[in-house]
């Protein structure tokens, strides 16, 4: 244990985030392996065991989000900057989200040239990238498309789908600022943490005079919902 | 670049993965069959597996592995961090390992630590099979590149490191910011400050990127432009506050400016947010301690003993330093129960005991119990000749120094001696020989001392060398065996009687009694000098060894 003699809360928080996610890798990989199984004898409930992962993968990201939170809130957002390959990061959330988005049917699109590299935080990026992936298998019909370029002094990652696209709500166009404030609005349905944890990661990234942001917006290359990440 | 991804890439096989030995660490067994089921999955064969961070350093002592996954939580003992650092310590992985921490939750990688202790990438759980396999596939594609300039550093050739990094920076790889990090830090070793501090500020212009404005931190020191490098420490501080060698260097940086109690106050904030790094805690301590704040002093110090237990970084002078605190605080008791406690951490450790005996003798003698001081220094010289040196040779030359000034000219003269027979490749330890004799007005007689003693290990080690040549393994082992008896603490002797033993292995057969040998001398070496020239080529030829 630390040196302080009494626990802390962040150390209690800590500690069961452990255990539960031992739990959870545990679920998760069992199930991949069921899965695995599964569609060698091409049974019927295939359908139902993605859906499981898809929510367990769901519980994993709101427990890594809830800490990351928790933790901006006592302190700063901790922020590790390096220089990256772009896409590693999109590839790394592809692989990741690709076997549950596959089998409901969606197309994952990834565009990236090679030779991008930026300066980011690789970690809370890829949080914010697999939020939003993992949030299209609900709200796309069957396309997915990811992509990065740099768009003057900002880099722009973008996830575009061919659903519904976003309610009034959590639309972010231009400098509005909606999610600066309260981001939990419980009559909607929707918490929209999940938006806030992006406002707080885009923030995080500065360079100089030029803040991280991003917008949430309706139409795109897909016709559906678009979401943009700028980093300076 | 477009990549269409359609369907989840199913990869039976990963032919790059499949010769591969690996080592999985977690006390969780269901998460270690986890993982050996992706791997195996992945067709690796060779997967070992530790329970515990003290059973995973004893496996890498013996054998090599190419990828090691540690999880950073290891209940009771060693956790993982200091695993990679005890490892990485003694050598027991090269930059050739591939060290992946496996961490709950995505914090682990925002603290920065020294950078020569920090793992190859994190992994955060859980984590897929393809998760797994791309980032594993990924970390072996950048060790190959990055082969090339690190065996150039370790070389010394700085220019062809230059070189290759600049025209790997050229080809845009994947690890682009590893050849820019490689190239600062070849850049600053060849001197070459200001073209160092342009390039630092060429990548600083990119972004706040923290080992760029170390490196830039570290330009300025050595140009002595403390405010600079300290200005540049606390900007990097206010963008992440866990990046810990900035605290530790920024309190270098202030103690170097004459002030020692805002140094203080750095480290204090440092120990703060991470408090388990022990060398800071005893930095902080010997530092409040000169700055005559005892409370701080007591309280660092103390967390530096309890967290040592488990860490190859733990010190007597913890536990030296500890006593003095006390003492000052008329804590009298307390103060020598340290000694004590510090005496039974450390009864294996031969410089260490000798310190802390030195230090109860300086203590009673403070408390004016001559007797009991007595006793203490009488025990320190007991140690010194019956066991064989493993640390640094100032403890020797000051117990020596403190003979000669109180009369017992000599023991303290026999114990310089078996020092410099044992070092008698060592400028170094020679020339603090040389200097002891100086300071206490016996120039002559240093000098005669050293060149008697030296030449008589030199005959001896021409001796077996002459053997080996000449084929006569049998006769040279023997005569190793005795060599390393009269000098346990010879680097050169104790790496000339493993490679002759080797050799007769290799000839012969392996024989379970000489490999422990071979470990002895070798264990030896690295305790002497980490950085031996042929200790990787022994250990290799030893862990070949060990596999036949």
């Amino acid at each position: 244990m630390e040196s302080q003699d009494e626990l802390t809360f962040s150390d209690v928080l800590a500690s069961t985030m452990h255990d539960t996610k031992n739990s959870l890798g545990m679920l998760y990989n069992t199930l991949e392996e069921m899965i695995g199984r599964c569609q060698e004898k091409r049974c019927d409930v295939q359908h139902e065991f993605f859906l499981l992962q898809y929510e367990i993968k769901r519980l994993n990201n709101i427990l890594i989000r809830l800490l990351t939170l928790y933790k901006a809130k006592k302190n700063q957002l901790l922020i590790n900057l390096d220089l990256h390959r772009v896409g590693d990061c999109l590839e790394e959330s592809v692989v990741q989200n690709a076997p549950l988005l596959n089998s409901r049917g969606i197309e994952i699109d990834l565009d990236c040239p090679g030779d991008l590299f930026w300066v980011f935080d690789y970690s809370l990026v890829l949080g914010v990238i697999d939020n939003i992936m993992n949030n299209t298998y609900r709200y796309t019909r069957d396309k997915v498309r990811i992509s990065a370029v740099r768009e003057e002094a900002f880099l722009v990652i973008r996830i575009e789908d061919n659903g519904p696209g976003y309610p009034p709500q959590l639309l972010r166009q231009g400098n509005s600022t909606i999610h600066d404030g309260n981001p939990v609005s419980f009559d909607t349905g929707s918490t929209g943490l999940g938006l806030y944890f992006s406002c707080l990661v885009a923030k995080s990234h500065n360079n100089g005079e030029r803040k991280g942001y991003f917008l949430t917006e309706n139409g795109g290359s897909l016709g559906g919902g678009r979401f943009s990440l700028y980093i300076p | 670049m477009t990549v269409k991804v359609i369907t989840a890439s199913k990869s039976k096989q990963s032919p790059n993965l499949r010769g591969k030995s690996i080592l999985v660490i977690d006390d969780y067994g269901n998460f270690r069959v986890a993982v050996k089921n992706m791997l195996t999955f992945f067709g690796v064969k060779a997967i070992d597996e530790a329970v515990s961070g003290e059973e995973a350093v004893s496996k890498m002592s013996d054998k090599s592995y190419d990828l090691v996954m540690c999880d950073y939580n290891l209940g009771p003992g060693k956790d993982g961090q200091q695993v990679l650092e005890e490892v990485k310590y003694r050598n027991y992985i090269t930059h050739s390992t591939i060290f992946m921490m496996i961490t709950a939750d995505n914090s682990m990688d925002k603290f920065m630590g020294a950078m020569e202790y920090q793992p190859d990438d994190y992994l955060i759980k859980p984590f897929t099979r393809e998760i797994l396999e791309k980032k594993v596939k990924n970390l072996f594609e950048k060790k190959e590149l990055l082969r090339g300039v690190e065996k150039a550093i370790a070389d010394g050739d700085y220019e062809r490191a230059l070189t290759m990094c600049e025209s790997e920076i050229l080809k845009k790889p994947r690890n682009l910011a590893d050849f820019y990090r490689l190239k600062g830090e070849v850049l600053f070793k060849m001197g070459n400050y200001e073209e160092t501090e342009r390039f630092y500020a060429s990548i600083m212009s990119m972004g706040k990127l923290p080992w760029a404005m170390m490196g830039s931190a570290r330009v300025k020191f050595a140009t002595e432009r403390y405010e600079e490098a300290r200005d540049v420490l606390e900007q990097l501080i206010a963008v992440n506050n866990k990046v810990m060698a900035a605290y530790d260097f920024l309190a270098v940086v202030l103690k170097k400016m004459g002030k020692p109690l805002d140094a203080q106050k750095v480290l204090m904030g440092a120990v703060a947010i991470s408090p388990k790094e022990i060398r800071r805690q005893k930095e902080l301590g010997q530092l409040s301690y000169d700055n005559k704040d005892l409370a701080i002093a007591e309280k660092a110090l103390k967390a530096a003993v309890r967290q040592g237990k488990h860490s190859c970084f733990k010190s007597p002078e913890n536990f030296t330093i500890l006593a003095n605190v006390l003492i000052d605080k008329g804590e009298r008791e307390e103060g020598i129960a340290v000694l004590k406690d510090g005496n039974r951490e450390f009864h294996n450790d031969r410089e260490a005991t000798i310190q802390i005996a030195m230090s109860e003798s300086m203590v009673y003698t403070r408390l004016d119990r001559r007797d009991k001081a007595k006793e203490a220094i009488d025990r320190a010289v007991s140690i010194a000749r019956s066991q064989p040196r493993k640390g640094s040779a100032n403890i020797d030359v000051d117990l020596a120094k403190a003979l000669i000034l109180n009369g017992d000219a000599e023991t303290g003269r026999d114990i310089l001696r078996r020092l410099i027979q044992n070092n008698h490749e060592d400028t170094e330890v020679l020339d603090q020989v040389k200097q002891a004799f100086r300071n206490l007005g016996m120039e002559d007689e240093g000098q005669n001392l050293v060149d008697t003693a030296v030449d008589e290990v030199i005959t001896m080690n021409n001796e077996g060398a002459r053997l080996v040549r000449e084929g006569d393994l049998v006769k040279a082992i023997k005569y190793f065996q005795k060599a390393t008896e009269i000098l346990p603490d010879n680097k050169i002797i104790n790496a000339n009687a493993a490679y002759a033993h080797i050799l007769y292995m290799q000839e012969n057969k392996p024989d379970t009694a000489y490999l422990i040998k071979v470990r002895v001398y070798l264990d030896r070496v690295t305790r002497l000098d980490k950085n031996y020239k042929d200790l990787p080529k022994l250990r290799s030829m030893y862990k070949m060894l060990m596999l036949g």
